[in-house]
């Protein structure tokens, strides 16, 4: 085959390549541009700081709402092992007897030096604090963070190379067989609006596992924005045996989860269950805590 | 507006659908025009023929993603009059692109003319699938859209350097790949 002819048939590349390379990087990379709202301060839709991230993300880098407000800290992340995870709010929600190994020490400090961005044992707090692995939890879904005598548990919210993929973070984190029940709330996790039982709640996860990669363009971040903010978007927390919380989003209408910083398509039949396990929610609740 | 939108106004007929797309994606269109013809005008030109092309094939067709596909018309239309004009000689860029995709070509001289292309696009699509999403961003600004090794270090926060290492093991790994599948091509 001559080049030229090559080149011609790169024509037909998958759309989402073609899309996904056509967005141009900011100045600040993904991580960086994570860090660049740690340390700005700013939290859009000030909520609560626990797996807002990706909304948060979203709706800075589109600059698609005006209802920023303050936040009090800026996002603690851990990199570790390739993994990006969050500091989950609930320290000392875990005991010294739960830990397991030592894997490491945090060394360096995100927000001080950029040149940090592409290392491992690095993170926005807790520098010089010790990284275990968990008893009850495979690593590549959470780890303790031990610092100034506290207890901190950090959930995986992404992979510094690549997409984090769903079904491998499911199986990592033991979801079906660790969740009680599932807490549903508003997106802005105001409310509780009801709970899916045990078997209801593994029929869910078991679908959500299902879910598809996505490339979402500039108007599926127009359209989450507008889901968020009319009662298109939930969040989840399914409640473990530990009585810690897995929090995620799923947005029904438009057929999509956010795990972590990672949004996927979820597939029909998990679309359906969503809308039939919220179908009694009244909407008007969901929307009235987005006036705050 | 929304693509969706454009997309009805398309299949309504009306002539709004080709304005709004302009409105929307004409410097997309002329960015990737530019990297492969290199001259204003034929660009200009180029990017109109796109719209007419788009007009005439919507409907029937219902594309899922209304610029990708406008991508591809304007990138196929462009190496269409790049090859007319013989604009390689006065491209560098193109010049430069098509040597280095030469590198993934089989030495062999048992080239199979015949190969169905699908085949080999389906393998290409597969193997940026498993492709580290880096990678494949680089690969696909160079091969697709035909952009300058300095603008895709500019745009991805990397040394030039970085980027030609990129894509030589991404064109290496490709190689090896379509050898495997048993794809000589």
């Amino acid at each position: 085959m001559k080049n030229e002819k090559f080149l011609e048939l790169l024509n037909n590349i998958d759309d989402k390549y073609i899309l996904e390379a056509d967005r141009k990087k900011r100045k600040n990379s993904k991580r960086n541009l994570l860090l660049t709202i740690a340390a700005s301060f700013v939290l859009v839709f000030g909520i609560t700081l626990k797996n807002g991230t990706i909304n948060n993300i979203i709706n800075y880098e589109n600059n698609l709402n005006t209802m920023s407000s303050p936040s009090s800290e800026p996002r603690r992340i851990l990199q570790y092992n390739k993994n990006i995870y969050e500091f989950l709010e609930n320290e000392n929600s875990v005991k010294k007897e739960d830990l397991d190994k030592e894997l490491g020490e945090i060394k360096f400090d995100l927000l001080e030096d950029e040149k940090n961005y592409n290392k491992d044992l690095s993170a926005t707090f807790g520098i010089g604090g010790k990284i275990y692995s968990l008893k009850e939890y495979n690593k590549d879904f959470r780890v303790a963070v031990v610092y100034r005598n506290k207890i901190y548990i950090c959930e995986k919210v992404d992979e510094i190379d690549k997409k984090v993929n769903i079904e491998e973070y499911f199986k990592n984190a033991n979801l079906i067989n660790l969740t009680k029940y599932i807490e549903v709330y508003d997106h802005f996790g105001m409310e509780k609006q009801k709970v899916i039982e045990l078997e209801s709640a593994k029929e869910l996860l078991s679908s959500l596992e299902k879910s598809e990669d996505i490339i979402l363009s500039d108007e599926d971040y127009e359209k989450i924005a507008s889901a968020q903010g009319n009662g298109g978007s939930f969040l989840l927390k399914a409640v473990l045996k530990d009585k810690t919380t897995f929090d995620f989003y799923i947005l029904p209408e438009l057929q999509l989860v956010m795990v972590g910083d990672n949004t996927f398509k979820i597939t029909d039949s998990a679309k359906e269950k969503i809308l039939n396990l919220t179908k009694d929610i009244n909407k008007k609740n969901l929307i009235k805590n987005i006036a705050f | 507006m929304e693509d969706e939108k454009i997309i009805e106004l398309f299949f309504k007929g009306l002539q709004e659908a080709i304005e709004e797309t302009k409105k929307k994606y004409d410097s997309y269109c002329k960015s990737i025009s530019i990297n492969i013809l290199n001259n204003k005008e034929d660009v200009e030109e180029c990017v109109l023929d796109s719209y007419l092309k788009l007009w005439e094939n919507i409907p029937p067709t219902r594309p899922n993603s209304l610029k990708a596909y406008l991508g591809k018309i304007v990138r196929n239309t462009s190496l269409n009059r790049a090859k007319q004009k013989n604009t390689k000689k006065y491209n560098s860029n193109l010049e430069r692109t098509l040597t280095e995709l030469e590198e993934i070509l089989s030495d062999s001289k048992n080239i199979d003319d015949s190969l169905n292309e699908k085949i080999l696009i389906d393998a290409i699509n597969n193997f940026l699938k498993e492709e580290s999403k880096e990678n494949r961003v680089i690969f696909v600004k160079r091969y697709f859209y035909l952009k300058e090794i300095k603008e895709i270090a500019k745009e991805e926060n990397k040394k030039e350097n970085s980027v030609k290492s990129s894509l030589f093991r991404t064109r290496n790994k490709l190689k090896i790949y379509l050898e495997k599948e048993g794809i000589n091509i």
